[in-house]
């Protein structure tokens, strides 16, 4: 057993990085005059395209832990890439090693780029049961500043041609998002693990927003005096910061495992990424909730940051099946499983 | 990152499981039995470890142990646990006595001192929490005081895990008053001969653990462990070791107490409501949580680091899914877990009696979470 980052995972980590600090403050440009691509956005897509895509693929035998790892970077700094729903529309693709062969060049390197177009509108979970309309799916990312669409339904994922684009007021302005009638699809492609590959890499951006809203709310209380002392010396600041980080290493190991066990085929890898994706979410959210209470007033400001991570919190718990949905189905197969080993 | 078990380490899971299934074979379920029969097996299967040379599966070689590392003493110790075993009880000699004299004992010492604990006939109790010290540790005002050959100790000690079955103390004292506090402090091997122990009932009615009171205790100049005044060095190292030993087990308690909540709710008929299917989701992120964590950390180990404040989290997480587990448990029991009489309901009310321990025993969740905010968070000391 090797449960540690190989050295090439942490050079990811560090060269995405050094990309995201560099494009640090692109999310709150997108609210005066919306989502532009931030500067990292071509270099990250045309240069990181095959992490985590399987070698049938098109990929170099690259695991799904080096695509996390680069997304986890991305969403600690809140950079509004169009990368990570690429990537997520592309391991949608890639959940069925026997069908379809090698993705087309141009999406791997990412002269065109992808979004996945996944939940469906009433829905808390992913459109993997029959929906009330077939073919209009919510919540996607970027569709408008996509050149593809994956789309996710029952009989399988396929390439969309969107009918309609419906452009919606997302919480995020720096995410934009839209609701999608997307053609019915000719030959879909059976979705195996596609769902849960798409999963993660929502999960590992979040597990990042919720990093980065540590690492500020951490930052103010250092710093902020009141009573004569920085504010991290009172143990109500402290204690809660305290559970966001145990939560947000939860959500971290849970999602990393997640991804060994979809890439090495265990037959846990099911209710390992709904566990993951959920506790995500959960993590996320309760760490930006935290960073603006540790603000205090500069928190409720427009001005301050703390609020740019609730509202990615937010986005991201709702999508590729919501942080509740995902809970659910943790415990529905966690409890299936039990059943069967008692017979 | 890889989460397989190697082929070497697949090879020995497959011979810890081989030799387990044997020694467990005529073993019964720990978790119906009295306190009393428990700790009759507690002691069988210490008995059966030393015989079986498993009890210094990870010291060194040179010390009579088998040389091999953290992993395998986490795979031995899991596999252990998933089959119900008992816990042995010379625990605190095999986890604690022994690596702390290996670090910091003369070879006078580990000659003395290590055999026993191998062969099983010395048990070993952890002295250190007092009356007036628990979480402010360093304080505490047990005296020794400077006598021909050796030391005279007076003062009490309390929460002692298991001194009714020892015969040797990890003591902390303090041997200079003046000092800082610090700096103070002296580690003894101690003889318990001299030591006043009494029971303490706790509130599931069991008696694990009590208090000591020692009157004008002689313990020899040859017992001292790490030199006079740096009994605080040597104690941060029986508590790393007690960090260390913790992730060995704790992922599995965690998911057995799951597995008994789902027993319980599949009989009551609620298996399939929302709210217990939510709270089951809920249970199993952080009991799986508790699993992977302890993974990475034995990977980090392995690799040379040493466990870190992730250890914290990794014992909150866990005190929080046992006892979360526990009270569901509880209260799906027909009244509410209120009428005892019967054996199942008995047994599931002791359990999460006992779990509320659990975020206190081995540090509080308190002092967790402090060490959280100033190791992880960078925040400043807030005790
Ligand atoms: C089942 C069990 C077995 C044990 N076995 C052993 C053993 O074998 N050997 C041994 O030496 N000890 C043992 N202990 C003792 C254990 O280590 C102590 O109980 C623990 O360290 C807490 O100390 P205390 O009980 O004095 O509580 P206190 O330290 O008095 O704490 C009381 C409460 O105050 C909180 N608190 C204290 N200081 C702070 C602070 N600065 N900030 C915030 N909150 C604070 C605590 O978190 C706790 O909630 C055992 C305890 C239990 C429950």
């Amino acid at each position: 057993m090797r449960a540690t980052f190989t050295q090439e995972q942490q050079d990811i980590g560090r060269t995405v990085g050094a990309l995201a600090d560099a494009d640090r403050g692109t999310a709150r440009a997108a609210w005066s005059g919306g989502w532009r691509a931030p500067a990292g956005d071509g270099p990250l897509l045309r240069d990181f395209g095959l992490l985590g895509v399987p070698e049938p693929a098109g990929g170099i035998g690259s695991s799904l832990i080096d695509l996390l790892v680069a997304v986890e970077a991305l969403g600690g700094r809140l950079v509004p890439s169009r990368f990570p729903a690429h990537a997520a529309a592309v391991q949608l693709l890639c959940g069925d090693e026997r069908s379809g062969g090698p993705l087309p060049d141009e999406v791997l390197d990412g002269r065109r780029v992808l979004t996945a177009a996944v939940d469906v509108p009433g829905s808390s979970g992913w459109a993997d049961a029959v929906p009330v309309d077939p073919l209009v799916r919510t919540l996607v990312p970027y569709a408008a500043q996509a050149d593809g669409v994956v789309a996710l339904g029952p009989a399988g994922v396929w390439f969309a041609d969107p009918v309609r684009v419906t452009e919606r007021q997302s919480l995020d302005p720096s995410v934009p998002l839209a609701d999608l009638t997307v053609a019915a699809p000719e030959r879909p492609r059976p979705a195996g693990t596609g769902p849960l590959r798409a999963a993660l890499v929502v999960a590992a951006e979040l597990c990042g927003v919720a990093q980065g809203a540590i690492d500020l709310a951490a930052e103010q209380a250092r710093t902020r005096r009141q009573f004569g002392r920085v504010i991290g010396s009172f143990q109500g600041v402290a204690f809660p910061l305290a559970e966001a980080a145990t939560a947000r290493k939860a959500a971290w190991d849970l999602t990393l495992y997640a991804a060994w066990a979809v890439d090495t085929g265990h037959p846990d890898a099911g209710v390992q990424v709904h566990a993951a994706k959920a506790a995500a979410g959960q993590a996320a959210v309760f760490a930006a909730e935290r960073c603006i209470q540790v603000h205090g007033g500069m928190g409720i400001t427009m001005e301050a940051d703390p609020h740019l991570f609730l509202r990615r919190a937010f986005v991201l718990d709702a999508r590729c099946g919501r942080g509740s949905w995902h809970r659910r189905r943790a415990g529905e197969l966690r409890i299936r499983a039990r059943r069967a080993v008692r017979g | 990152m890889d989460f397989a078990d190697s082929d070497t380490d697949l090879a020995f899971r497959h011979e810890v499981g081989g030799w387990l299934d044997k020694a467990l074979a005529d073993v019964p379920d720990q978790e119906e039995l009295t306190q009393d029969e428990r700790e009759h097996w507690s002691r069988v299967w210490q008995d059966r470890l030393c015989a079986g040379n498993w009890a210094g599966l990870s010291w060194p070689t040179a010390h009579g142990g088998r040389g091999m590392d953290a992993l395998a003493q986490a795979v031995f110790n899991e596999e252990a646990a998933v089959r119900g075993a008992p816990y042995p009880l010379n625990g605190v000699g095999m986890m604690l006595a022994g690596p702390t004299i290996i670090a910091h004992g003369t070879d006078a010492q580990q000659a003395r001192h290590l055999p026993g604990i191998l062969r099983g006939d010395e048990y070993w109790c952890q002295g250190f929490s007092e009356p007036g010290s628990g979480s402010d540790l360093a304080s505490l005002t047990t005296a020794a005081t400077r006598v021909d050959g050796g030391w005279r100790i007076n003062g009490a000690k309390i929460w002692t895990s298991n001194a009714h079955n020892a015969s040797r103390c990890l003591l902390l004292a303090r041997t200079d008053a003046a000092a800082p506090k610090h700096e103070g402090i002296t580690y003894f091997l101690a003889p318990m001969d001299g030591f006043t122990v009494r029971s303490l009932v706790m509130i599931n009615g069991d008696t694990e653990f009590n208090e000591m009171f020692l009157d004008d205790v002689f313990v020899a100049d040859d017992d001292v462990l790490g030199g006079v005044g740096n009994g605080w060095t040597v104690a941060l190292t029986t508590l790393a070791f007690e960090r260390g030993s913790m992730a060995l087990n704790l992922w599995v308690w965690a998911r057995q107490a799951v597995d008994r909540l789902i027993d319980v709710a599949v009989e009551r008929g609620v298996a399939d409501d929302s709210a217990f299917v939510d709270a089951v989701g809920a249970l199993q992120c952080d009991a799986e949580a508790v699993r992977i964590g302890s993974m990475r950390m034995l990977g980090e180990s392995r690799a040379g680091g040493v466990p870190g404040p992730e250890t914290s989290a990794l014992k909150s997480l866990w005190a929080r899914v046992v006892q979360n587990a526990n009270r569901l448990a509880v209260q799906l029991d027909e009244a509410g877990g209120v009428l005892v009489d019967g054996d199942g309901a008995a047994a599931r009310m002791r359990r999460y009696l006992r779990a509320r321990a659990h975020t206190i025993e081995g540090g509080t969740e308190e002092v967790q979470k402090s060490i959280l905010a100033e190791r992880v968070l960078r925040l400043p000391r807030s005790r």
